[in-house]
């Protein structure tokens, strides 16, 4: 029985391959509580990668509205009900979830669905899932902006002390998650689906690839998805070409709210805390995992939005949610214990180029590249200006003065 | 293929260019005079091709040839073309495609990329969009004169890269969408001139596609929708009868590298 140790649930988890790490592996962390939905990320993957014939349908990148909106239509809804409930428990502060993820759900036993080049073994059928039908790709921004919750009336006032909004939405920016188990590479039966050892980036080798289909089946979070035309499979490349480079990906340089920031992502115990990425997913534990329970091992981490019920977002960012938000508003609040961690979310998605590592001094937050070369450099106090209220000159009293 | 020949495939790019575009001074001059009659039907004539030759008779009987026609073929082109009577039938290549200008932005890049490997850009202060039907004709003209002087020159090298560039052009743009262009006229308008042309231009191009060797795919009337025929109902064509036939250690995830897949 192949037992791979995916520490997001805190246990060993059954898994079609052996638990194989690369060396690097391509992470992200996404501050919820900043994206607009400007959709900027979804064109400029669009027009970077998804342009062709038979990519009509393909977002690998797009932004939806939760809890109404998804892409495509109702993708978690469907694998959350397929599974149904499973509980965490904590131990010493350790949460393990109890309930089946996508690999264990049907009782498989992975050796005896030995993984091989025969497209007619069909190994990955066990992995729970389902094909999405061409209807659900055809509305990338069903929901858009319907809020939840109850209603209320026109004297409602949200105190400060409230946790949460009585009505409520959040934009929910989602992309390939580059997993460590990958559904897409567990699912495939030729074994076309390969994760990059340099750098963890899940690609299709679209040469091998028979079309099956069994990636789009396997990958819960919708983001494998059927070209028609040219009659294979295809996925978001984590911008591969420019992360060679020590770039970050296009829907990442191009974010208006900079709510994204790119780098390397290491499992807990080998986590560094100088690293942006290890210090917001380990140090700091505001960001976590999208829909941890189904066993992947997402690297795409989300910072959980303030404003948002916890219960709904513990189903989907973990029993971690509680703590992030509170540490996350400690932060903006500017609590001193905070400080490092404020400064990193000032120097988030300030640069086109990866940040490796970074510092936070008395003044700023600075960034450095791979080569340990400055690459950016933010103020802790944003400076601020204020005008006289009266304008002598134009004998006019300005109406904006800060 | 000799220098003549690219010659005349150069002045019928250029008449069909300009009578595709608004009609203006240089137009209605060419028409009036009967130069754009005799040019055209020289020119057909010379590249030896009946059907080509017939068509360009259509296009000449049915072209203005006093004053009062010209204005009303200037009438005709703003009701079909023009912005100002909300004429619907689209000049530009991206119409035809699938997906919008939005996503097709790679290809005005294209495009632009073959104008500027050649030298060329648009005119000062012109802002027309590089994917008109005009601007890819004259572009076509340009480069079969070229072809024509390299031949009278005798550069091999030249003339291969001009031939090339050509049948890619013709390929990978202006002849994916003439036929589709060509119908819509057909369809949609009644004027005869235009018709005309239009069935001139899809048939030069089909002669050039031959000569150059290329067969570009024709843009589809109405996209499929991306996923049609795939989920017909029958739904699962896996045969259902394998089993497990192996036992043994644990497989290993498939793994690679920048230069793929180990």
């Amino acid at each position: 029985m192949a037992e791979v140790y995916n520490w997001q649930i805190g246990r060993e988890m059954e898994y079609p391959y052996g638990e194989a790490r690369p060396e690097k592996q391509w992470g992200a962390v996404f501050d919820i509580n900043k994206c607009i939905a400007c959709q900027t990320c979804t064109l400029s993957c669009k027009t970077t990668w998804t342009h062709g014939e038979g990519q009509e349908h393909m977002f690998w990148n797009n932004v939806e509205t939760k809890p109404y909106g998804s892409h495509p239509i109702g993708w978690d809804k469907e694998i959350l009900e397929e599974l149904g409930v499973g509980e965490w428990t904590e131990e010493d502060g350790e949460y393990v979830y109890d309930g089946d993820t996508i690999f264990e759900a049907n009782d498989i036993d992975w050796e005896d669905m030995e993984p091989d080049d025969d497209p007619g073994n069909m190994h990955g059928e066990g992995i729970e899932g389902y094909r999405p039908d061409s209807e659900d790709w055809a509305y990338p921004n069903l929901g858009e902006d319907e809020p939840a919750g109850e209603k209320f009336e026109a004297d409602t006032h949200i105190s400060e002390d409230e946790e949460t909004h009585p009505m409520w939405f959040f934009y929910l920016p989602r992309l390939c998650n580059h997993c460590t188990f990958a559904g897409c590479a567990g699912g495939c039966p030729v074994q076309a689906v390969y994760k990059r050892e340099e750098d963890g980036i899940v690609l299709i080798d679209e040469e091998n690839c028979e079309a099956l289909q069994e990636c789009v089946r396997a990958c819960p979070y919708g983001k494998s998805i059927y070209n028609p035309q040219e009659g294979v499979s295809q996925k978001c490349v984590g911008c591969y070409p420019k992360v060679e480079q020590g770039l970050v990906p296009q829907c990442f340089e191009t974010c208006l709210g900079k709510i994204r920031q790119h780098g390397w992502v290491n499992p807990p115990e080998e986590a560094d805390s100088s690293n942006p990425i290890d210090y917001l997913v380990h140090d700091a534990e505001v960001a976590l995992p999208l829909y941890p329970q189904l066993g992947l091992e997402p690297n795409v981490y989300y910072i959980p939005p303030i404003n948002v019920p916890t219960d709904y977002l513990v189903q989907m960012f973990g029993p971690r949610v509680e703590e992030a938000k509170e540490t996350y508003q400690a932060a903006r609040r500017g609590d001193e214990e905070y400080r490092k961690l404020r400064g990193l979310l000032h120097l988030m998605g300030s640069t086109e180029w990866r940040v490796e590592e970074f510092e936070v001094t008395d003044e700023e937050a600075i960034g450095y590249d791979e080569d340990g070369s400055t690459v950016a450099r933010v103020p802790m106090e944003e400076p601020q200006y204020e005008r006289e209220l009266y304008d002598e000159d134009n004998d006019a009293y300005r109406l904006d003065i800060t | 293929m000799t220098a003549t020949i690219h010659v005349h495939r150069a002045r019928l790019y250029k008449l069909a260019s300009m009578a595709f575009d608004r009609p203006g001074e240089e137009f209605e001059e060419a028409l009036l005079s009967g130069t754009f009659e005799e040019q055209l039907l020289e020119s057909a004539a010379a590249l030896d091709d009946e059907p080509l030759e017939e068509h360009a008779e259509a296009v000449a009987e049915a072209a203005p040839t006093n004053e009062d026609e010209f204005d009303d073929c200037y009438s005709d082109w703003a009701a079909l073309f023009g912005f100002e009577e909300g004429g619907n039938i689209s000049q530009y290549q991206i119409e035809y495609s699938p997906g919008t200008l939005v996503t097709s932005t790679d290809v005005l890049a294209d495009i632009s990329g073959f104008y500027g490997a050649f030298g060329l850009s648009m005119d000062e202060g012109n802002r027309e969009r590089v994917d008109h039907l005009c601007i890819q004709l004259e572009f076509l003209s340009h480069l079969a004169l070229q072809t024509a002087y390299l031949e009278n020159e005798g550069d091999e090298t030249g003339i291969e890269v001009l031939t090339d560039a050509q049948g890619s052009f013709l390929e990978d743009h202006l002849g994916r969408w003439t036929g589709r262009f060509r119908e819509t006229l057909e369809d949609e308008a009644d004027v005869e001139f235009y018709r005309a042309l239009a069935v001139l231009v899809d048939s030069l191009v089909a002669d050039d596609t031959d000569r150059f060797g290329v067969e570009p795919k024709q843009f589809e009337e109405t996209p499929a929708s991306p996923l049609e025929g795939l989920n017909d109902g029958e739904g699962d064509f896996r045969c259902g009868t394998c089993s497990a036939t192996s036992s043994g250690p644990t497989a290993e995830m498939p793994m690679g590298n920048r230069k793929g897949p180990y």
